[in-house]
């Protein structure tokens, strides 16, 4: 089993980010102020996010995360829990 | 089936029917888990126990905030079933905003005097600072702890309150619409008849459970008709759009509904790749409702999807609304879906709906909503209360036994809105052969991605912004035409009290609280000097007014605007922007000309 480093997912949040958003996107970026991303914004990046790290993020998380680095400190235990099946 | 006289009735027949294929289907994310009528019924009996161990008596208020599709149908039903009144609250969303829903949490417990409420482990730790009035304790579905007991089937009465739906969107002082067991069933046989709906007829659905179109055409309505159901979390379908057409061909479902933005979601979020797993063949009605509904969204998703066997003649516009249980009118479910064009001018001017010539440059598509549902009446009148001739705009009103039994402790407002039996939908629209175009909204409603947001709630939030004058924002929205695609945009106007030269960050900041606060983007800021934002007597029309004059340009300009001169562009192009302000303005122009004849009031003469 390998682990999947913080800045490894962090690199991949940002790009997905930046892509959907059209915008440059750092770790600190707050998706809704600064990207003014709306709910349907959000509901996309979430999904791409998902088909990218292969993991589906609780619904109940979404109210803690403002900022990109929030995603990416949440999907490290996610993406490592799924890790152990198929890896990415 | 006639004899039925409330749902918790219909769901014990239905569950004595011992069909174990007939049921709900739970879709969250990866897993689907079906539920049979039988089984539902048994665990809303158990829920009931439960809530009964409480001591809770007969009619007592049960709000409930769950997320989870299942949890909310059985803990639904279950009130129902112990003669309690459930009262549906939306869970919170998305990102941030929690101090908003707070304080709309709060206003539906209080308004709704209800005891108790029942949600999750995780909401309940938002939630848990509003126990006090009537609210005696927050329990969470395992503090409840149901057992195997089932509680005995309560007895009703047609005119008891069957739940209390809160009306939809993000306000802060939603009204709560008390709807009857009468309301439900009359409502349910409606769409059975309306929809030709037979026992193998399966629904699909993505829609909040906790609004009228989720919660009885989709779980209400199938256990009076015996209809197996689909049921999608609606955060399931925001990510993943085609879930909800490869769950309809999944389980070759007949029946679904969405708002026209669902439709136009599909259609432009859709992959060529996701369209090889879909048949869309099984889907023979394919409902559109709940917000203003575009002919151009309609045929776009039509395009899209009718090499994987969607039918044009499936989709079919209708119109309703909580005040009336849910349906009102039905387009035809046989035909494609039909509209008309008539003149910009005839609409604006006249208030007559006239024909246009087929090369009318400026003409405007309505979408034909269909006749009313049979077993009630509907009527175009105008702000007398006299009945409208055919064509001619006016409210549209409803008759019959889907209409409310009035606001909860609201005399006042239910007056306002039923009176002699007529529901006053504060909806515009005409009639032609007596099928309904809808052709815009006397309430000042803003609508958009589906959700409504009532302009007052945005001019609150973003008065919080600092370098405002307090009280000295409007909020209003324009429906804009670009190119196929028509949209709302959402201006705010006001009134700055901080220098100029240091204003210029402030229309990016009241965006950011706005979009923070409430999930909605504003388009537009323009910012004003003291004194330039109209004054009226009510909210409603210094929206009315505001809207006219940035329209015309007359709003003196205080800061930097963003967009103004491409903006002017959109709006000499937008037929429908400039249809609704005129539209609207005349409704409101009767209502004060019918007001004036005993108050002369200051803002009467602003329309003169």
């Amino acid at each position: 089993m390998t682990t999947v480093s913080y800045e490894t997912i962090l690199a991949d949040t940002i790009e997905i980010t930046s892509n959907l958003a059209k915008k440059p996107v750092t770790e600190k970026t707050n998706l809704v102020a600064d990207l003014e991303l709306d709910s349907i914004g959000i509901a996309e990046l979430v999904a791409n996010i998902e088909d990218r790290f292969k993991v589906v993020i609780p619904m109940d998380q979404l109210p803690t995360l403002r900022t990109v680095r929030d995603v990416a400190q949440n999907l490290v235990p996610l993406v490592n829990a799924s890790d152990n099946s198929e890896g990415i | 089936m006639a004899d039925l006289k409330s749902i918790p009735v219909a769901l014990c027949e239905t569950a004595l029917k011992g069909n174990p294929l007939r049921g709900f289907t739970f879709v969250d994310e990866n897993s689907e888990v079906f539920s049979s009528f039988e089984s539902v019924a048994v665990t809303a009996a158990r829920y009931a126990q439960a809530m009964r161990r409480l001591g809770l008596r007969r009619g007592d208020k049960v709000a409930l905030a769950l997320p989870k599709s299942e949890e909310f149908v059985c803990w639904f039903l279950g009130t129902m079933h112990a003669g309690l009144v459930p009262v549906p609250m939306y869970p919170p969303q998305g990102l941030g905003k929690l101090g908003f829903y707070l304080e709309h949490a709060r206003h539906i417990l209080r308004a709704s005097e209800s005891s108790i409420l029942i949600t999750s482990a995780q909401i309940k730790t938002v939630l848990g600072s509003l126990i006090g009035g009537n609210m005696r304790a927050i329990y969470t579905v395992e503090e409840l702890s149901p057992d195997r007991t089932e509680a005995p089937l309560a007895q009703f009465s047609e005119e008891d309150p069957a739940f209390i739906q809160f009306t939809s969107g993000s306000t802060s002082r939603p009204k709560g619409v008390v709807v009857t067991h009468r309301n439900i069933m009359a409502n349910a046989a409606f769409i059975a008849n309306g929809l030709k709906v037979t026992e193998n007829d399966i629904g699909c659905s993505w829609l909040p459970l906790y609004h009228d179109m989720g919660l009885i055409g989709f779980v209400l309505s199938p256990i009076r008709n015996f209809n197996s159901v689909v049921l999608m979390a609606p955060f399931v379908f925001l990510k993943r759009p085609v879930e909800w057409l490869r769950r309809i061909t999944r389980h070759r479902a007949t029946i679904s509904f969405a708002p026209n933005f669902g439709y136009g979601l599909c259609a432009s979020r859709g992959r060529d790749r996701d369209q090889e797993s879909l048949d869309l063949s099984s889907w023979r009605i394919a409902g559109c409702g709940a917000e203003p509904i575009q002919m151009s969204t309609l045929e776009r998703f039509y395009e899209r999807f009718k090499s994987v066997g969607f039918r044009r003649e499936a989709l079919m516009p209708a119109y309703g609304l909580a005040e009336n249980t849910l349906a009102v009118s039905f387009a035809s479910i046989d035909r494609p879906a039909a509209f008309t064009r008539v003149t910009l001018k005839s609409l604006t001017a006249d208030g007559f709906a006239v024909e246009a010539e087929p090369e009318d440059p400026s003409a405007i598509a309505l979408v034909n909503c269909g006749p009313s549902l049979p077993g009630q009446e509907l009527a175009i009148v105008n702000s007398n209360g006299a009945q409208c001739a055919p064509r001619q705009i006016g409210e549209i009103a409803v008759r019959g036994p889907a209409v409310m039994r009035g606001y909860y402790n609201d005399p006042v407002a239910t007056a306002e809105t039923i009176k002699n039996g007529w529901l006053h939908t504060g909806d515009m629209g005409f009639v032609i052969d007596g099928q309904l175009f809808v052709c815009g909204r006397i309430k000042d409603l803003i609508i958009a991605a589906g959700r409504n947001y009532y302009p007052a709630d945005i001019e609150w939030i973003a008065s919080e912004v600092p370098g405002l004058r307090p009280g000295r924002v409007v909020a209003f929205s324009l429906n804009m035409s670009t190119g196929d695609e028509e949209s709302e945009r959402v201006i705010l106007c006001a009134e700055s009290k901080i220098r100029r030269a240091d204003r210029c960050a402030l229309p990016e900041r009241i965006r950011v609280h706005v979009l923070e606060h409430l999930g909605l983007r504003v388009d537009e800021v323009v910012l004003l000097e003291r004194g330039s934002l109209p004054r009226t007597s009510s909210g409603k029309l210094q929206r009315i007014k505001t809207r006219e004059m940035y329209l015309k340009g007359t709003l003196e300009n205080a800061g930097q605007n963003e967009g103004k001169i491409a903006l002017l562009g959109h709006l000499i192009n937008s037929q429908w922007g400039f249809l609704r302000s005129r539209t609207i303005r005349l409704v409101s122009k009767r209502r004060q000309e019918h007001a004036s004849q005993s108050t002369k009031s200051e803002s009467g003469s602003a329309y003169s």
